[in-house]
């Protein structure tokens, strides 16, 4: 899957280097066994494993879900705490790890997950001349009370 | 509007009546609540068709308090033939242990009925009450009551049984009991709240959770708690009874963390019984020299929850502390933003602030190097993120207007932000103490960048930030011709120009230029501000000044705590002192518990401190204030591996001693 070979180059920037572990993702799917997939954390870095039924580590976390709830939380349509409460995902294991697990899911992507800077600095009265408007508004001020 | 009891235990409590009765009371949150979910919304006690009345409430511990009872409605004299004794404890799980006593020599037959509902709410929903389709499955089987509440794949469930022979319907349990002449006749009712997780089992059993054991594991570890405190020695009641009852009250608010499985403090009962960035963050300031142990399981938490995206609907952003996390349905089915919700402008620096302050006086740099990840990122924030305006100052707006938070600092109520003749400024707004904080956080980081991250470079770079913002601040918060600093900046460039506690704040983080220290404590201790009890948040004379106005004009005393903070760190002793007495004569009139907060009448009007209506009681940074006015009064600083002690105390109190602080 796109989203876990992303995890493999990508970790290092989400990942505090302190996390340490094994996440097991199982993604089922109606009528299929369910896929999965392996994360092993340390370093700042992620080793991804699909598991094709050889030895894999026993997972110190793990996190079970359906496609559709996994494809809602990779583009960011819900977040994987209010998935977890709604029991749409099933945890196990180090609470911990879950939260670094939610380190990985993006930003909503409908335009609710772009930079507040941007709009907040589109809609400013002043943009760039702010500092001006509060040194005049500071000045005028100054006057009105000399008057 | 009856009294209502409170029982704890961290992440569940209880809201009845006095006689131990839960029943629909408009806008109280009555009820049995946990992890933000209502598990029970009736249970109500009748004994061949009558209520009961309360002779007595006995609240042994906060998990802990027995009811005593007679049958029947108080008369000009009570001449009870009938007792009831509720023994009600919250531990693993909610026990009530049911006694009813025959003190005539005759036989009685009697009906006992426990009417049960529940409506599992979310705390949200008992805020803001509105209808709802939900329905609850009832089952009533082998003595057995299991209330259930199903939507998609969530589930909660409450389970109600009893040790003597139950006849179970769907509306309660009732017991047919014959009572010998004096006789005793007893019941043990358990209530069990359990949520689905994993496997089809209550969520709990599928992660290492430390779970509460019996109220004998309870009341050991409330005997530990409060000897692993420094012990206080002093003549003055009001200080050693507040004192005592800051520790307990502490005690009481711990709260579970998921995350991380330890334990630290929610921010106050009954509505704020979850983590909070500010408050938790606050809480652990004010009680470093004495719980430090509160410190660690905080941080990690909120390290843990930091923010890493964008999200309009919970005001997300890279590297932000969370303001407040929930775990009820509503935040499950996202009608609320607060898995968790981000809104809170300052956390982000207290968090780094709270982590230098930590080691400071614990030396645990291994902590300290472990979240250098998420420290640096909160930095960023600061001086990325939270700049919506690209000033060089944290700016906030909420960009989801429907459930988000319009003022994201502490005073966070809708008017709490205001010009003197009463206009409110337009968003995004940048108040004052978040530039102190950012200030504060700047400086610390330097100090963590240097010792610990072994990064001399990002620490000279975060010290010229913080000289620069100090000098930007300075030129462009004064308010030149009344000589003090603004409440805020607006997004029209014009500064707020309410008098308010925030400068109080401004000393404690140490942004205010020492040629204007002087001038703002005079006004800090001035009529406008000091009614005799503490600091207004809001000065007289501004339009929307009222004393007894949430944000503006009450008196906080974890605001004042702060200012005590402040004024001790630019060398005002005598002021941190008289804020310090205030608030600890104030106590005196709630039994040591200082509530979140009082009005802001002048003290000479009504020689008593008025409680604000709605205040939530205990809350952690009421609960933690009185530690850390004890800290300025006794002038404690640590400073290697020494502690400092300058004392200045108040002339009311002669002598103070603090046995045993726990430090490097």
């Amino acid at each position: 899957m796109a989203f876990f070979e992303r995890l493999r180059t990508s970790a290092t920037a989400m990942v505090p280097p302190r996390a340490a572990g094994t996440i097991l993702f199982e993604v089922e799917k109606s009528g299929a066994q369910p896929e999965r997939y392996y994360v092993t954390l340390g370093g700042g870095r992620a080793e991804v494993a699909l598991d094709d039924g050889g030895g894999q580590p026993e997972p110190d976390a793990t996190l079970s879900t359906t496609d559709d709830v996994f494809e809602a939380l990779v583009s960011g349509r819900t977040a994987l705490l209010s998935a977890a409460i709604r029991n749409d995902v099933r945890f196990a294991g180090d609470g911990g790890l879950l939260s670094i697990a939610n380190r990985f899911f993006a930003a909503p992507t409908d335009g609710a997950g772009d930079d507040p800077r941007i709009r907040s600095q589109m809609e400013a009265p002043h943009g760039i001349l702010w500092r001006v408007r509060l040194r005049d508004s500071m000045a005028k001020r100054r006057e009105r009370k000399v008057d | 509007m009856t009294d209502l009891v409170n029982i704890l235990d961290g992440n569940t409590f209880l809201v009845c009546d006095r006689n131990g009765d839960i029943e629909p009371q408009e806008g109280n949150p009555t009820g049995l609540f946990s992890y933000d979910m209502r598990f029970l919304s009736l249970w109500r006690l009748s004994v061949n068709g009558e209520r009961c009345f309360t002779l007595s409430l006995d609240e042994v511990e906060y998990f802990e308090h027995r009811f005593f009872l007679v049958v029947g409605h108080a008369t000009h004299y009570v001449n009870a033939t009938l007792s009831v004794i509720r023994h009600r404890s919250i531990a693993d799980k909610v026990t009530e242990e049911l006694s009813i006593l025959n003190h005539t020599d005759r036989e009685v037959e009697l009906n006992v009925r426990m009417d049960v509902a529940s409506d599992f709410a979310d705390i949200f929903e008992v805020k803001d009450p509105s209808p709802t389709s939900d329905s609850v499955i009832v089952e009533a089987r082998d003595g057995v009551l299991r209330i259930r509440y199903e939507r998609e794949r969530y589930g909660t469930e409450t389970v109600i049984s009893s040790t003597e022979c139950a006849l179970v319907d769907e509306e309660g349990m009732t017991f047919s009991v014959r009572l010998a002449p004096h006789g005793e006749w007893s019941t043990t009712l358990s209530i069990e709240t359990l949520a689905i997780g994993a496997h089809g089992r209550d969520f709990r059993e599928s992660i290492p959770l430390r779970r509460p054991g019996s109220p004998e594991d309870l009341r050991r570890g409330l005997r530990d708690w409060v000897a692993a405190a420094p012990t206080l020695g002093t003549d003055c009641d009001a200080l050693s009874t507040t004192y005592r009852r800051s520790l307990v009250d502490l005690a009481a608010l711990r709260w579970t963390s998921l995350i991380v499985s330890s334990d630290l403090v929610a921010a106050g009962l009954p509505w704020f019984m979850s983590v909070f960035g500010r408050d938790s963050l606050i809480t652990c300031l004010q009680a470093v020299p004495f719980l430090p142990q509160l410190a660690p399981p905080t941080i990690a938490t909120l390290a843990h929850l930091q923010g890493v995206r964008f999200d309009d609907f919970r005001d997300e952003e890279p590297g932000k502390i969370l303001h407040e996390l929930r775990h009820g349905k509503s935040a499950g089915f996202e009608a609320q933003p607060h898995s968790p919700y981000f809104g809170s402008a300052d956390s982000s620096a207290l968090f780094v602030i709270l982590l230098d302050e930590y080691e400071l006086w614990s030396g645990d740099s291994e902590l300290v190097k472990a979240f250098e990840f998420e420290a640096r990122a909160a930095l960023e924030w600061i001086s990325s993120y939270g700049d919506l305006l690209n000033t060089g100052y944290i700016w906030y707006k909420t960009r989801n207007p429907a459930t988000g938070l319009e003022n994201q600092c502490w005073k966070d109520s809708w008017d709490s932000i205001s010009f003197g003749d009463g206009r409110l400024p337009p968003y995004p707004r940048a108040t004052c103490e978040l530039q102190g904080y950012a200030y504060d956080a700047k400086m610390r980081g330097a100090r963590l960048a240097r010792n610990f991250w072994n990064d001399p470079g990002y620490a000279e770079r975060l010290e010229r930030e913080a000289q620069e913002l100090k000098r930007r601040f300075n030129e462009d918060f004064w308010i030149s011709d009344e000589e003090y600093f603004a409440v805020a900046l607006d997004a029209e460039g014009q500064q707020v120009d309410t008098l308010t506690s925030n400068m109080g704040h401004l000393l404690w983080s140490g942004i205010v230029d020492d040629s204007r220290a002087t001038r703002v404590v005079e006004l800090l201790m001035s009529r406008r501000l000091f009614s005799g009890w503490g600091v207004r948040t809001l000065a007289t004379g501004s339009a929307r000044y009222n004393p007894l106005g949430y944000h503006v004009g009450t008196v906080w005393p974890f605001d004042n705590s702060l200012i005590a903070w402040g004024l001790w760190r630019y060398g005002f002793r005598d002021e941190a002192a008289r804020i310090c007495e205030a608030m600890i004569q104030a106590a005196q009139f709630f039994e040591g518990r200082l509530p979140e907060a009082f009005a802001g009448y002048d003290r000479t009007r009504t020689t008593y401190p008025v409680e604000y209506p709605t205040a939530c009681s205990p809350q952690a940074w009421s609960a933690g204030a009185p530690l850390l006015f004890l800290r300025v009064m006794l002038g404690l600083q640590p400073h290697g591996d020494h502690l400092i002690v300058e004392p200045f105390i108040p002339p009311s109190i002669d002598r103070i001693e603090l046995l045993g602080i726990p430090g490097r």
